[in-house]
């Protein structure tokens, strides 16, 4: 690290190279001579097709400069020579020489300061600069300050998935021409299941021409999942990505290597919204059970990573007389449909509906024969017509729970009271499969016997809402259950590179 | 025109009226009931009050459960609850003779109404009658001048056993008073439970059900259309006895002192108090543990059969 307390004009010195290394054009070199005790170091500090500052050094002892135990002037010039006269910095750096420091190290100073003459001489019009910091140090920073070359643009490579399927190479632009270390941009990335190597993050220069360059890769073992991360540039070849789960570490595949784990095309589900409703009423065991379901879904899902929204609405049932009082003689109302959570981008407002679920008593059940199912698809159905942009995805309602809807009127086959709204589900699921064409239904019942039962006449509106899927309690596979409603891919595949998630979506 | 009861040779009932009907025929909801509908039939004149504090306590009771609690009352076990209650009528102006001289008198109808609920396990054939709950039964019957004979359609469609808890206590009332003749007894035959969905919708497919035109609008089968719905009925049974209530009970009672009634002791549902008839909503009975009734109370013939005997058991009493 520089000393700059000690020494003033250390800043002076970087702000110099880091001019002198800006001006550096493609392939060209600035050559630093650095006359030290111990010999003379030659630098070339040459901009590789990334823009990045690579340096390159010869070490030279004074003994190996001298003929008959005097500096060569000739060999001296001649391992400094400069590939452009205009392009060379001399430097006389290093400590002060102690007292006593012995008589070798006396005499290397002074070939040091002659050298240092000897190339000033030479070259009159380059900088010949004094400083105890080492050359090396202050080339870290110059290099670290030099901003990225005009017409070069960096970028995170990316994978699109195209409407086919088929996979194809994208970029998210990082940092623009000219940007300095400690720039950040900030983007949202998917990781898809990446296999034991990995989600790689390449990260490439690319000019006008659209050349491209890899500038470094990194890989981390990244569940699935959105992400908003934030790139910061370091240095130039050098960006630091934040905001994900695992600290990312050098990659020692090749970008052929990347490129051959590519898979021709992706299974991916279609963007959708995910609506699960759960009845809330019953044993407080069973009604565990069905949060906990739940929870696995919506975990299940958002894992795969999948343009997926969420939404969480419990229903109970309609107490049966306007009102309702208990022993105390207070009134009671019965527990409305409730929305939880709508069209979140992620699970965690979900997840924390589903926890406050968790620690609640089952909602009371004046009328146990029947649950709101027909109010839950209405109140469903009026958020959706709401809702810009719903209807763009796909919809998937899973409904949680076991009791039958009740029905818009009387019902002589089952007995139960008309719904107070007189909603009347199979209208209502029928606008909802019009209005939004591409519909899964998904069911959870309470236990297996419940599935067989729901093949009967009168529980047709579990037969119906479980189109799609329908399991139990007792035996329910989230993944599987989670495929055949579309929300998943059938087979697991592994993505080597993260997905684009093109701005303002989820 | 059928022939008058021979009073001269049959003993005279007493006083009151009896309910006679298997169990959960609606025995103790219609009698609950009564006060409700009274309230409701506010044209017709007539209220009902308690005679003695039991009686007036079961009155508050049995209205503080149907319209709080929304639920039914209790059902009668044990024992034959004996409420002495007193039907008032409007005041009317009358002319009565004062030491030889007319005279403008207020006067106030009042129609004591005693009546005995019993468990329906007490009509039960197989436990007979000479003893107990039984015997109780035949007994109250025996005293009283008029009876309401429940039949339940939906128990009857379950269970089939209405001919088996009318035969034996009747049977033992007439050996007991008339061996050889019919009894005296006015009779009013209540088809109950007619809110519930398949006996309103046995009504409505034989068309004999018609509306009233005012006030709510509740349908209702007129009197005449009764005992026609009771035969239809009863070809529904589970049981094989069933067909012969009707001749039972044409066998047992002159035939001008027995009617039939088709009603409803809750009534059907209405969404709101001032709502009307909603025939695709109309059930107020919510099947559970326990039932229990989902809106307001609007009994339907309930007034009318209690008037209707009140009136000729208070004539019974005079004589």
């Amino acid at each position: 690290m520089i000393d700059t307390p000690r020494d003033s004009g250390v800043e002076e010195i970087v702000v110099g190279l880091t001019r002198d290394i800006t001006r550096l054009r493609l392939g060209k070199a600035l050559t630093v001579a650095e006359f030290t005790t111990p010999g003379l170091t030659v630098w070339k500090v040459r901009p590789d097709a990334c823009g990045v500052p690579r340096i390159r050094y010869w070490r030279h002892e004074w003994a190996s400069l001298r003929d008959w135990d005097l500096l060569n002037d000739g060999v001296l010039l001649e391992r400094i020579v400069p590939e452009d006269a205009t392009r060379i910095v001399l430097f006389r750096s290093g400590p002060r020489l102690p007292l006593g420091a012995g008589e070798a190290a006396e005499r290397n100073a002074r070939d040091a300061d002659r050298a240092f003459e000897l190339a000033q001489a030479k070259y009159p019009n380059a900088s010949a600069l004094t400083t105890v910091n080492s050359v090396k140090d202050l080339l870290g920073e110059a290099t670290a300050r030099v901003p990225l070359p005009p017409s070069l643009w960096y970028e995170l490579v990316e994978l699109r998935r195209r409407r086919s399927g088929r996979l194809e190479l994208t970029v998210q632009q990082l940092f623009l021409p000219g940007a300095r270390r400690g720039d950040t941009r900030q983007f949202t990335i998917r990781c898809a299941a990446s296999g034991p190597r990995g989600t790689a993050f390449a990260v490439v220069a690319r000019d006008e021409a659209l050349n491209f360059e890899l500038v470094s890769l990194a890989y981390a073992r990244i569940p699935p999942g959105s992400y908003d991360v934030t790139a910061t540039l370091l240095r130039p070849g050098l960006v630091q990505f934040d905001g994900l789960p695992a600290t990312l570490r050098p990659d020692s595949r090749s970008w052929l290597d990347i490129r051959a784990a590519l898979p021709d095309s992706l299974d991916e589900i279609k963007s959708a919204h995910l609506i699960v409703a759960v009845e809330r009423f019953g044993a407080a065991d069973v009604l565990q059970e069905r949060l906990h379901r739940a929870a696995q879904l919506f975990d299940h899902v958002s894992a795969a990573a999948g343009p997926v929204t969420y939404s969480l609405v419990t229903y109970a049932s309609h107490s049966h007389p306007r009102v309702m009082r208990d022993e105390q003689n207070r009134v009671i109302r019965d527990e409305p449909v409730t929305v939880h959570a709508w069209q979140q981008r992620d699970t965690g407002l979900v997840e924390q509906a589903l926890r406050v679920l968790r620690d609640r008593d089952p909602a009371p059940a004046w009328y146990p024969r029947a649950a709101q199912v027909e109010c839950m698809l209405a109140e469903v159905a009026d958020w959706l017509g709401v809702q810009d942009g719903a209807a763009a995805r796909r919809l998937v309602l899973v409904t949680i729970g076991n009791k039958r809807a009740f029905p818009s009127r009387v019902d002589p086959a089952t007995g139960i009271i008309p719904c107070p709204r007189h909603n009347n589900w199979s209208a209502i699921l029928k606008r909802l499969v019009d209005d939004h064409g591409d519909v899964a239904f998904g069911a959870i019942r309470d236990r297996d016997a419940d599935i067989v039962a729901s093949a009967g006449l009168s529980f047709e509106i579990w037969r119906r809402l479980g189109a799609n899927g329908i399991a139990s309690l007792d035996h329910f596979d989230a993944r599987a259950f989670a495929v055949g409603l579309g929300l998943l891919s059938p087979a697991t595949q592994h993505l080597p590179l993260p997905l684009a998630v093109p701005e303002g979506a989820g | 025109m059928p022939p008058r009861p021979p009073d001269s040779q049959a003993p005279r009932p007493q006083e009151g009226i009896t309910l006679l009907g298997g169990p959960q025929t609606g025995k103790t909801t219609f009698l609950a009931a009564l006060q409700i509908a009274l309230l409701h039939a506010e044209h017709l004149g007539w209220s009902v009050g308690g005679n003695d504090p039991a009686s007036t306590q079961a009155m508050i009771g049995f209205m503080d459960t149907m319209t709080r609690l929304h639920a039914f009352p209790r059902p009668t076990r044990e024992q034959l609850e004996k409420y002495k209650w007193v039907l008032t009528g409007d005041t009317r102006r009358v002319w009565v003779w004062d030491r030889w001289l007319p005279r403008r008198e207020d006067r106030t109808t009042r129609i004591p109404l005693d009546v005995v609920d019993g468990p329906g396990g007490a009509a039960d054939n197989s436990k007979g009658f000479t003893a107990g709950l039984g015997q109780d039964l035949v007994q109250s019957m025996a005293s009283s001048a008029g009876l309401i004979i429940f039949f339940d359609p939906l128990m009857e469609v379950e269970r089939g056993e209405t001919f088996q808890h009318l035969y034996g206590a009747l049977r033992t009332v007439r050996d007991q008073l008339t061996p050889r003749g019919k009894l005296p007894h006015y009779v009013a035959v209540c088809i109950t439970k007619y809110d519930a969905v398949p006996v309103y919708r046995s009504a409505v497919a034989m068309r004999v059900v018609e509306q009233s035109p005012d006030g709510q609008r509740f349908p209702y089968v007129p009197e005449s259309d009764a005992e026609d719905f009771l035969r239809a009925l009863i070809k529904k049974s589970s049981g094989d006895d069933a067909s012969l209530i009707p001749k039972m009970i044409k066998q047992t009672f002159y035939k001008d002192r027995v009617r039939f009634f088709v009603t409803s002791a809750i009534g059907f549902y209405v969404a709101t108090p001032d709502g009307v008839f909603d025939g695709n909503d109309y059930q107020n009975h919510v099947r559970g543990k326990p039932d229990r009734i989902r809106g307001g109370v609007y009994p339907i013939n309930v007034v009318e059969p209690v008037l209707w005997l009140g009136n000729h058991v208070a004539k019974a009493t005079r004589q």
